[in-house]
């Protein structure tokens, strides 16, 4: 209840209430023909001194008082006999304590009613208000059960992924140290080769000089045919042998053994490294090209930032169907960030579909093909660096998938 | 808060029965018009229901004149004691003068007596009565009943508080007068010190008190109608 309204409550339990309040106008009718009749000419004359019923004009030699010096009522003035006066004024005060308790019963009912009805408003707007916050509680939790959800998500893959890392990278790892050993003797006799071939040859020279007269043993341009060929051999040989090597240190590199360790690179080297380790896999009719202009070196996790580009790289070799093609990966420093654009010219992605590729489990190819994370897991995993991915894409000019990471400046300058 | 109509050399002071539903507010008031002389009181008006609980308040105003010839109007009210009438209850309670509180010495009316008590401090506060300077005499009624709270219990009880405690059984009569006479004791000392009663309208605390205590001389009532 407002102060005002308990001030009017308090107002009408203390209200004193005159004689002219209590009738109202039929009831003043019938109390002056009821009167008139039992005092001839008379005057009722409230306290407050308004006229509140007369008749005619009574000589007012008879003054009788109504109610008591504590509650006065009023006069009455007539002509008639003091008994007469006396037991009318009783009559009257009778009516009037009716009254008055009738009125004061009426304006409590209306103020209590309105006071009620208050409280009831009041209320009803804390209820509303309290209804309004647990809307927005239930919103808010919604919110972060939403969140939550996707965090459990991108947690499990994570966990899908790095579990498929691990296990590549430990093969890698074996396979690395297995194949560096024999490579590792391999080479070593395949430098001795040189050398002996180099010995025979010189032997050969020597040993031509005495039996042949010309200074030429009969077979001996034959011999060193064959020796010229042999050191071209063994050189070739190097060749492939280094090959063979850079192919494990890739390897090595791409699966990283030490997954998840922070490090500032050069992201020029990790490009060509993912590039050197699909390259064997690439299909006779794509062609992998690179355009590497120099850029800030990065801190972040080499292995993690190798595997979102072996996955887009990858895709993209796959939207190059049937026709040649060609997959550019591209780097250069755009404001503050490495902008990296791998483009392919191959199928594009439909418009429809094309809102939905970063979903975790979408994918176009056949079951068992692809899991459907690649692009998620790419996704992620440039997030997690603080960067940002999009992929634009029409049927003519195939897609590009556009990666930016922000340059630390700390890094920069190391 | 006391009215004084300089006018009609009138003061008018609200006295407030409170308390807990049934503990015999109203049986204080009726025991009163019955004691006090009928030269000294006007009619009682009660607002109650059908079986006698009261919707409203009940209301008998009594008075004197003094020897200056000052009314001295006391309009003594009862609230409705049923928990839902709380807003009728504020509305009796403002500028209130002077309070008793009727206790129901029942034992199991324990709990209500204390939450009414609360109910009374708060309104109090609410309407803008500063409790703890009101005056207020606590009355344990239904003392005649079996299974009451004893005396000493409810000394001790009370005796850290600094308002005065009396026992009444208002069905028969015994101890209203007294609790009505400790009430004007105390209006006494707060309007006196306001209105100067003793100074210039010569009425001291005991004429103020005793006047209703015994048949004065000087009676408001209609006796003596004609004028």
């Amino acid at each position: 209840m407002t102060n005002s309204a308990t001030e009017q409550f308090a107002r009408a339990v203390e209200r004193e209430w005159r004689l002219e309040d209590l009738f109202d106008g039929m009831e003043r009718a019938r109390l002056t023909e009821l009167l008139a009749r039992q005092l001839g000419p008379f005057r009722l004359v409230s306290a407050s001194g308004t006229v509140v019923a007369s008749r005619g004009h009574p000589r007012g030699e008879l003054r009788t008082a109504l109610g008591s010096v504590l509650e006065p009522i009023g006069v009455i003035e007539s002509d008639t006999t003091e008994h007469a006066a006396v037991c009318v004024a009783e009559h009257i005060e009778l009516l009037a304590h009716a009254a008055k308790r009738y009125r004061t019963a009426a304006d409590l009912h209306l103020c209590s009613i309105t006071a009620s009805y208050e409280e009831l408003q009041k209320k009803h707007a804390l209820l509303e208000q309290s209804e309004a916050e647990l809307r927005e509680l239930s919103r808010e939790l919604e919110d972060r059960v939403d969140r939550q959800v996707k965090m459990i998500e991108a947690a499990h893959r994570q966990l899908y992924q790095s579990e498929k890392l691990a296990s590549v990278g430990q093969l890698a790892a074996g396979l690395a140290h297995e194949i560096n050993n024999p490579i590792g003797f391999v080479r070593s006799n395949r430098s001795m080769a040189q050398e002996y071939v180099g010995e025979l040859q010189t032997q050969l020279e020597k040993t031509a000089e005495p039996t042949d007269p010309d200074g030429c043993h009969p077979e001996a341009p034959e011999c060193r045919h064959i020796l010229d060929d042999f050191s071209e051999l063994l050189c070739e040989s190097i060749q492939g042998i280094e090959r063979v090597a850079r192919i494990v240190r890739d390897l090595k590199d791409f699966s990283g053994i030490d997954r998840g360790e922070f490090d500032t690179i050069d992201i020029s080297q990790l490009i060509d490294s993912v590039r050197n380790v699909i390259s064997p896999t690439t299909p006779g009719h794509v062609h992998l090209a690179t355009n590497l202009r120099p850029v800030p070196r990065l801190h972040c996790r080499p292995s993690h930032l190798a595997q979102a580009l072996h996955n887009i790289v990858r895709n993209a070799i796959q939207a190059i169907s049937t026709e040649t093609g060609t997959v550019t990966i591209e780097t250069r420093t755009e404001q503050n960030t490495v902008r990296i654009d791998i483009h392919d010219d191959g199928c594009g992605i439909l418009p429809q579909i094309r809102g939905r590729v970063f979903e975790p489990f979408f994918t176009t190819r056949e079951v068992g093909t692809g899991t459907g994370l690649g692009l998620t897991v790419a996704r992620d995993i440039v997030v997690a660096h603080g960067g940002t991915i999009e992929i634009s894409s029409n049927s003519k000019n195939g897609s590009t998938v556009t990666i930016r990471l922000p340059i630390d400046e700390a890094a920069g300058r190391e | 808060m006391p009215d004084f109509d300089d006018k009609a050399n009138r003061l008018t002071l609200k006295l407030v029965y409170y308390g807990p539903a049934l503990s015999g507010k109203t049986t204080n008031l009726i025991r009163l018009h019955d004691q006090i002389p009928p030269s000294l009181r006007g009619d009682m008006m009660t607002l109650d229901t059908h079986n006698d609980r009261t919707l409203f308040f009940d209301l008998l105003p009594v008075g004197f004149l003094t020897d200056t010839g000052m009314l001295i109007k006391l309009k003594l009210f009862t609230v409705p004691g049923q928990v839902q009438h709380d807003s009728t209850r504020k509305a009796v309670l403002s500028r209130a003068d002077g309070v008793v509180f009727v206790a129901d010495s029942q034992r199991s009316q324990q709990t209500n007596n204390a939450e009414a008590f609360e109910n009374l401090a708060e309104n109090a506060t609410k309407v803008g009565l500063r409790f703890e300077s009101l005056p207020l005499v606590v009355q344990f009624n239904k003392r005649d009943l079996k299974d009451v709270v004893s005396r000493d219990e409810v000394m001790q009880r009370w005796r850290t508080t600094h308002w005065p405690v009396h026992f009444a059984s208002a069905l028969s009569g015994p101890g209203v007068m007294d609790t009505f006479g400790e009430l004007l004791r105390y209006v006494y000392g707060a309007c006196d010190s306001e209105f100067h009663l003793a100074r210039q309208h010569r009425l001291s605390q005991e004429a103020f008190v005793g006047s209703f205590l015994k048949a004065p001389g000087t009676g408001v009532s209609s006796e003596g109608r004609n004028l």
